[in-house]
């Protein structure tokens, strides 16, 4: 039990963590989630089975019973520091392992390296032609995705104008629509290609509504979500040239939606999954809200509605279309930006993770494969068990396997600041998986950070804490921790002293006085003595 | 994704902290006025949204050459001492809260 064979060496994970260069050194990593003990002094034993070297880690003295595969690990007769455990250097992954559930398909990224970000915001596959359409910072792009190992760009089509494409929808080929694509944009409106050759889609009509925003197709009418608080519908029985017929207002900040003639399925960042009622369609009327947090996306099946958002992903009985019950809610640890069920599987993407769930058994779903991104994952689409998901700079396919389970640990936290005045800080191991994983190991670079971990067993849905001591100075190393996790085994954490590593960071900010939208003078100086907090963003 | 960022400073760094001297200003130098304002009042922000018409501060803060990308959002958190402590050109709010909370354990 305390662990299998040993551990796959992970493609994705070790170009992640030796190979690729990310955008920002910060962005790679899992959240920061430690929290600050101060004047935490007491030296704790190690677990059972582990002792204490003489650079103050716990190391395994007895191995377990099923390990005798670890001898032929290289790891193992290298012994590069004494502060490694005796199962090897925690920084470097074992060779063999449990079988992942999530297989890593092809990916595209030729725009990041001809410096144009793709940014997707929304995918959706056009199944019946084999085509991955996506919209974004690029504009309408089609990719054929017949081979799984090597999707390729076969259109780029920009949208004139500021601001983007926010969602797409391929027809099916089997509705008189097939061929066509429409897409929303926040001031275009919804605009309507001709995709009979995906690799030169041609523009048809526009018509100008703003703030489009997710859309669903029921028969000749589409609804789509509008962000200033109305669900519109269009009259699309001549396909080429949608026209608005009504709206209901009353929303909040609708941002997708999900549906059927019998229920649609609203995801309002304002007031939760919201439930629509379609029967008439000249007057569609709300008959359910459900405040669940911020809602962002919503698909469902026959038999469940998923909704993901600030609460995670929450899950809803569809007995009767219009009155779900609430099933169950899946803290994923982070804001959900999208999420779609494919068949007894829900794939939803964070901004840091794509996750795969099952929903065998829908009570108590559980996360069975997942893997970091390593730029931000915005939006996925999936048939038939294959995802295609879009980040900022990438469209990954990743293929899943319920039958293969897979634990999943993530250690918290990817860097640490610390004080050259020293320190004493806590950070988590979390198992947000089905099955008790196992620390196999943890070490520091430098003698001067010590780390304490009582539990070396994380419990399903669980977490233990890593206490970890800094007797001061300069400071700029890393920690590694090992787990019995397949899909990361390796968790490297930068811990420094001196800040991020931005060049900026130490030079006094540059002074500004700026008007608010209200017409309110702001000079930043004004602010001394106090931290203020700078987000520059852009509405789109 | 843009929505879910600014409710996230909204809820998560700006309310909590307000109380503790935190500030916090969104700068938006590619949207016009009113569309900030737009912005602002459909996501319900409370912190102060700056115009930055002429891109003259973000020019300032050197983000072209200190970034990869001139992607947004781009974070920047000064310290009571007016100096730059944190810079991030992807969206961790728990980082920010991270060196937040570091001033306010030190106070």
């Amino acid at each position: 039990m305390a662990r299998g064979a040993p551990v796959e060496k992970d493609p994705l994970v070790t170009s992640t963590l030796h190979n690729s260069t990310p955008r920002h050194p910060l962005i790679s990593g899992v959240f920061l989630a430690a929290g600050v003990l101060m004047g935490c002094t007491t030296t704790n034993p190690c677990a059972d089975g582990w002792a204490r070297d003489s650079a103050g880690n716990c190391v395994r003295f007895e191995e377990p019973v099923d390990s005798s595969e670890d001898s032929g690990n290289p790891a193992d007769t290298e012994q590069p520091n004494d502060s490694d455990s005796t199962t090897g250097d925690p920084c470097t992954p074992p060779e063999e392992g449990p079988e992942d559930p999530l297989t890593d398909l092809g990916f595209y990224d030729n725009l990041v390296e001809s410096n144009t970000m793709i940014e997707f915001i929304d995918v959706a596959i056009d199944s019946d032609r084999q085509i991955l359409w996506g919209v974004g910072q690029g504009g309408l792009m089609a990719f054929d995705i017949s081979d799984e190992q090597a999707p390729a760009l076969e259109s780029l089509t920009p949208q004139d104008g500021y601001g983007r494409y926010h969602h797409v929808y391929p027809f099916p080929s089997s509705d008189s629509g097939g061929g066509l694509v429409y897409t929303t944009h926040r001031s275009h409106g919804l605009t309507v290609f001709d995709a009979t050759e995906s690799s030169r889609p041609q523009e048809l009509s526009r018509t100008i509504e703003a703030n489009l925003e997710g859309m669903v197709q029921v028969g000749d009418s589409l609804y789509v979500a509008g962000r200033n608080g109305v669900l519109h519908r269009f009259d699309i029985s001549n396909r080429t040239a949608p026209t608005r017929k009504n709206s209901l207002s009353g929303l909040g900040i609708p941002q997708n939606l999900s549906g059927s003639v019998e229920a649609l399925y609203v995801a309002d960042q304002e007031q939760g999954l919201v439930v629509v009622d379609p029967s008439n369609p000249e007057e569609p009327r709300v008959v359910e809200r459900h405040a669940i947090g911020s809602v962002t996306s919503v698909s469902h099946n026959k038999d469940w509605v998923v909704a993901g958002g600030s609460a995670g992903i929450s899950l809803f009985s569809r007995t009767d279309p219009l009155a779900l019950e609430a099933e169950t809610t899946m803290d994923l640890g982070t804001i959900v930006s999208d999420v779609v069920v494919d068949g007894d599987l829900v794939w939803a993407v964070t901004l840091e993770r794509v996750v795969a769930i099952s929903l065998t058994e829908a009570h108590r779903p559980m996360p069975f494969a997942s893997r970091s991104t390593p730029y931000w994952a915005m939006t996925v689409d999936a048939k038939s068990g294959t995802a295609w998901v879009g980040d900022w700079g990438a469209l990954r396919g990743y293929q899943a396997d319920k039958s293969v389970s897979s634990p999943d640990v993530d250690v918290q936290v990817s860097e640490i600041l610390v004080s050259e005045s020293g320190e004493d800080l806590l950070f988590s191991v979390a198992n947000r998986g089905n099955e008790a994983l196992w620390i196999e190991a943890y070490s520091a670079d430098d003698e001067r950070v010590t780390l304490e971990i009582q539990e070396m067993e994380v419990p399903r849905q669980g977490s233990v804490p890593v206490n970890l001591t800094f007797s001061g100075g300069e400071l700029d190393t890393r920690i590694c921790i090992l787990t019995s996790d397949p899909d990361q085994p390796v968790s490297e954490v930068r811990v420094h002293t001196g800040g991020v590593t931005h060049p900026d960071i130490g030079k006094m900010a540059p002074d500004f006085t700026l008007l608010d939208v209200d017409g309110n003078s702001y000079t930043l100086s004004d602010f001394r003595g106090q931290p203020v907090v700078l987000s520059y963003f852009a509405t789109w | 994704m843009c929505p879910s960022e600014v409710s996230e400073i909204e809820h998560t760094i700006w309310r909590p902290y307000t109380d503790q001297g935190v500030m916090v200003f969104g700068i938006g130098s590619e949207d016009s006025q009113s569309a900030l304002l737009n912005f602002r009042n459909s996501f319900g922000l409370t912190y102060p949204i700056l115009y930055d018409g002429n891109g003259q501060v973000h020019a300032q803060y050197s983000l072209q050459s200190a970034f990869p990308t001139a992607a947004y959002p781009q974070d920047w958190i000064v310290g009571p001492d007016g100096r730059i402590v944190y810079a991030n050109n992807g969206f961790e709010p728990d980082e920010m809260r991270f060196v937040i909370e570091q001033f306010m354990g030190r106070e």
